[in-house]
Order: structure tokens, then sequence, then C-alpha cells
């Protein structure tokens, strides 16, 4: 069960609308490594998870994509608002725009629709966290790459914010990592699957 | 437009953001009791700055959406609408 709260989690106040950057920015809804697959990820593999704190980290972290999904949305919501169709021609818009007008369509930015296949959930708790641990790092790359290419400090601002989650969700992984392992025979790591096997 | 609202808000997304961020360090920390302490104060602060920009903004929680008999929950901008 979930209860929406009706505020963002990190405010987005972006005074010019820029097509261009929204093209590029996109890619952090619907992309590879974007907030709903992250979202998804965390609340799929979280069921079969049998350790009480690594359940919890799946949730809470899975919840808070939810709210990163709004971040992101809203910044491409106010980076396309009031859009003239001078403005849409001219940034390469135009694409996007024929098949969705300014709504709200997760993508990547090379225009591939968003799929579950950017994530795993493999039922295996180690596989399963070094994925996340490398999804946060492919988030944060993906981040590092959108602050290369805008330069408007309003569109910094949250990116920048929503970068530095990424960092603390990946030591938060690491930990859950390290008390997985630690439930686990420390001579073999890779003996069972805890999420499986009976042992 | 750095109004009353707007600072409130600005209180209520700090105090929420210590609970997101201390919920998942005690994930994984669940026995540090300063971090405890940490969450629970965040929470209490968290708990006032909500009650107070309701009662002066309108709801942030549908369960608050009744306000003096009428249902204000759509009533208010939504949270990506914030124009500045």
């Amino acid at each position: 069960m979930w209860t929406y709260e009706k505020r963002l989690q990190y405010p987005v106040n972006i005074k010019n609308p820029n097509p261009k950057a929204a093209k590029i920015i996109m890619s952090q809804l619907g992309g590879p490594d974007g907030e709903l697959g992250a979202s998804m990820r965390y609340l799929s593999q979280r069921y079969t998870m049998p350790y009480k704190q690594v359940t919890g980290i799946l949730t809470d972290v899975g919840t808070e994509e939810l709210a990163h999904l709004e971040i992101v949305s809203a910044i491409l919501y106010q980076l396309t608002k009031n859009l003239s169709i001078e403005q849409i021609k001219q940034s390469g818009f135009d694409a996007y725009f024929v098949d969705h007008t300014t709504g709200i369509w997760p993508s990547a930015a090379s225009g591939m629709p968003f799929t579950s296949v950017c994530f795993a959930s493999k039922g295996d708790v180690i596989t399963d966290l070094h994925e996340d641990m490398a999804a946060e790092q492919k988030a944060r790359t993906t981040y590092d790459n959108i602050l290369r290419l805008v330069d408007d400090p309003d569109i910094i601002d949250p990116i920048k914010y929503l970068r530095e989650r990424e960092i603390v969700h990946y030591q938060r992984f690491g930990e859950s990592l390290r008390i997985a392992q630690e439930h686990l025979d420390s001579k073999n790591f890779y003996a069972i699957n805890p999420e499986f096997d009976k042992c | 437009m750095c109004n009353e609202r707007e600072a409130l808000m600005k209180k209520l997304m700090q105090a929420n953001f210590v609970l997101d961020d201390m919920r998942l360090y005690l994930d994984t920390h669940p026995c540090d009791e300063e971090g405890i302490k940490i969450f629970e104060a965040a929470r209490m602060q968290r708990d006032e700055f909500l009650m107070e920009y309701e009662a002066k903004f309108g709801p942030v929680l549908a369960d608050n959406g009744v306000t003096n008999g009428q249902w204000n929950w759509i009533e208010k901008p939504w949270p990506w609408q914030n124009e500045v």
C-alpha cells in the first residue's frame, strides 16, 4: 500500500522552457538507468528477499525512487511548458511531440521505450544486490553526463540532488550486501541461494 | 516570490528529508541509538510542520482533504505546477 503526499521530495522551479534539455533528461524517466526502472527493480526484488534489513532497504529505496520519478517528471513538465511550434521544431523536440505532444511518457533519450529488460530481478540475493549497486552507479554516471550537457542552474540544482541520492543508495546497498554475506557461510557465499534453497 | 507558503513547505521538505535519509540508514543500522534519536526528533518536527502547513495552505495528505466540509484535496496546485 502506498499513500501519496502532495509535495515533491526536492523542489523543482524551472523558469525557462528548454525542450533540448528535456530530450536528454527524459532518459532518467524511462531510460536504461532511469527512475522508473530503479523503482521497479527494487520493488520487484523485495518479495523473495530473506533478510529483513535488505527487504526494508528494497522497500524504502524503491519508494524513494517513485518520488524521484515524480521529480524527473516535474523537470520535464516545466521544461516543455508553453513551447511555441518554432521552439519545438528548432530544438528537435518535434520527433517526441508528434507522438506525445508535451505529455510525459517514459522512454530513453534515444527514443527507445521503457522496458523491464533494463533491470533484473534474479531471485538471488548476491546477484540482485550487485545489480542494485551497479544500477546506482549507472544512474550516477547518467546524472553526471546530464550535468555536462545542461547549464541552467534551475535544472542543475535538482539534478545534483538526484545524483547525490544515487551515492547514498549505493552505500546502503553495499551495507545490505555485507549483511547478506554475514548470513551466509563465510567460506563460500555462493554455495547456496538463500532466496530458493532450504538450508 | 518568497512567501510564507514556500518557506513553510521548505521546512516540511527538510524535516521529511531527514526522515527519508534516516529511514534507509536505520534499515541497515537498526541498533544505532543515536540514529533512532535523530529519526524521532525529525518525525516530531515533521508532524508539527505538516499540521501547520495543512491548516494554512491546504492538504498534503488526501486523508486531510476535507476542509470546512468541502473536498479541498484537488483545489490547490499539484507539486509539479510550481509557478515561479
